[in-house]
């Protein structure tokens, strides 16, 4: 049997550098928190997922549930209010994206974050505009977990696994 | 009533109103027929587009007259919570108003449009339709 070659090498040192590799494994972000910020993330996270070969089903489930988490933080986390889309000049603040392929015992799953400095986590979620984001972004994941305080909102969303290209 | 074209071509009779936006991301556009009124939206729906379409939809109703107001979606690639809470609310104007009919929407089986209406259940209020020509079938 020939000795691996570099181009099988499993663990490449530099993961992303050369074209060899492959897309990158992590996508980060500075959203302002204004409306066009959901269409922006939608963007870059539908063209990163395809560039891992996800399936289309795969792609459309979670640019949806990305699209809602930034949208929670804009309208819930800051207070913007859909109807003001065309008005804001001075963008309250900053949505935190991260996004990892990451790969484990039961296959290819994608992880997000969105972090933001509101507060939306309410302790008595009230039946109504909220309702529809959470229900979205619950539906199109394995696990979401939000966590709140003083500092801000963290949404953690895991995705079912994905299976790698054919 | 004249036969409508999937194809959307405004031809004939139909007054096809030109909304350029903004941002490019969504259009809508309101055809006007002798029986029907209707909105064809193209692009993404979200917190940013949806009050557009909003105020379409709004004026559609002020001059519905009694016609059916058909909203195809089948150009739609993208459909989040705001558009879905624009589409709810337009459905829910539609039935209480005294005259109107119900809204009726059309979705192919586009998964970005038709999965989020299924998430939320919106699929129970709508009154949904494959093709436009379905929509105006009586």
């Amino acid at each position: 049997m020939p000795p691996t070659s570099e181009q099988q090498d499993e663990h490449p040192a530099h993961s992303a550098q050369a074209p060899d590799d492959g897309p990158a494994t992590t996508l980060h972000l500075l959203l302002p928190v204004e409306w066009v910020s959901p269409s922006i993330a939608r963007d870059r996270v539908r063209h990163w997922l395809r560039a891992h070969e996800c399936s289309p089903a795969h792609v459309d489930e979670l640019v949806l549930a990305v699209s809602e988490a930034v949208s929670n933080s804009i309208e819930h986390g800051y207070g913007v209010a859909p109807e003001s889309a065309e008005q804001l000049t001075d963008p309250p603040g900053v949505i935190e994206f991260d996004a990892e392929v990451v790969t484990g015992d039961d296959g290819r799953r994608v992880e997000f974050t969105i972090a933001d400095k509101g507060r939306w986590l309410d302790p008595s979620p009230v039946k109504g505009c909220r309702g529809h984001g959470l229900t979205i972004i619950r539906a199109c994941a394995d696990e979401v977990r939000i966590d709140g305080g003083a500092g801000g909102t963290v949404l953690f969303l895991r995705s079912r696994p994905i299976p790698p290209p054919l | 009533m004249k036969p409508a074209s999937d194809e959307l071509t405004p031809d004939g009779g139909e007054r096809a109103r030109e909304r350029p936006d903004l941002e490019q991301l969504m259009t809508a556009r309101t055809g006007d027929h002798e029986d029907v009124i209707i909105v064809t939206v193209e692009g993404e729906i979200d917190g940013l587009t949806a009050p557009r379409l909003r105020t379409v939809l709004a004026e559609a109703f002020d001059r519905l007259d009694g016609r059916v107001l058909v909203v195809d979606l089948t150009r739609v690639g993208f459909l989040g919570s705001a558009g879905l809470r624009t589409l709810g609310n337009s459905a829910t104007e539609a039935v209480r108003h005294r005259g109107f009919q119900p809204l009726r929407i059309v979705v192919d089986e586009s998964r970005p449009v038709i999965r989020p209406i299924e998430i939320v259940g919106l699929d129970q209020m709508l009154a949904l339709y494959h093709t436009v020509t379905d929509a105006l079938t009586p």
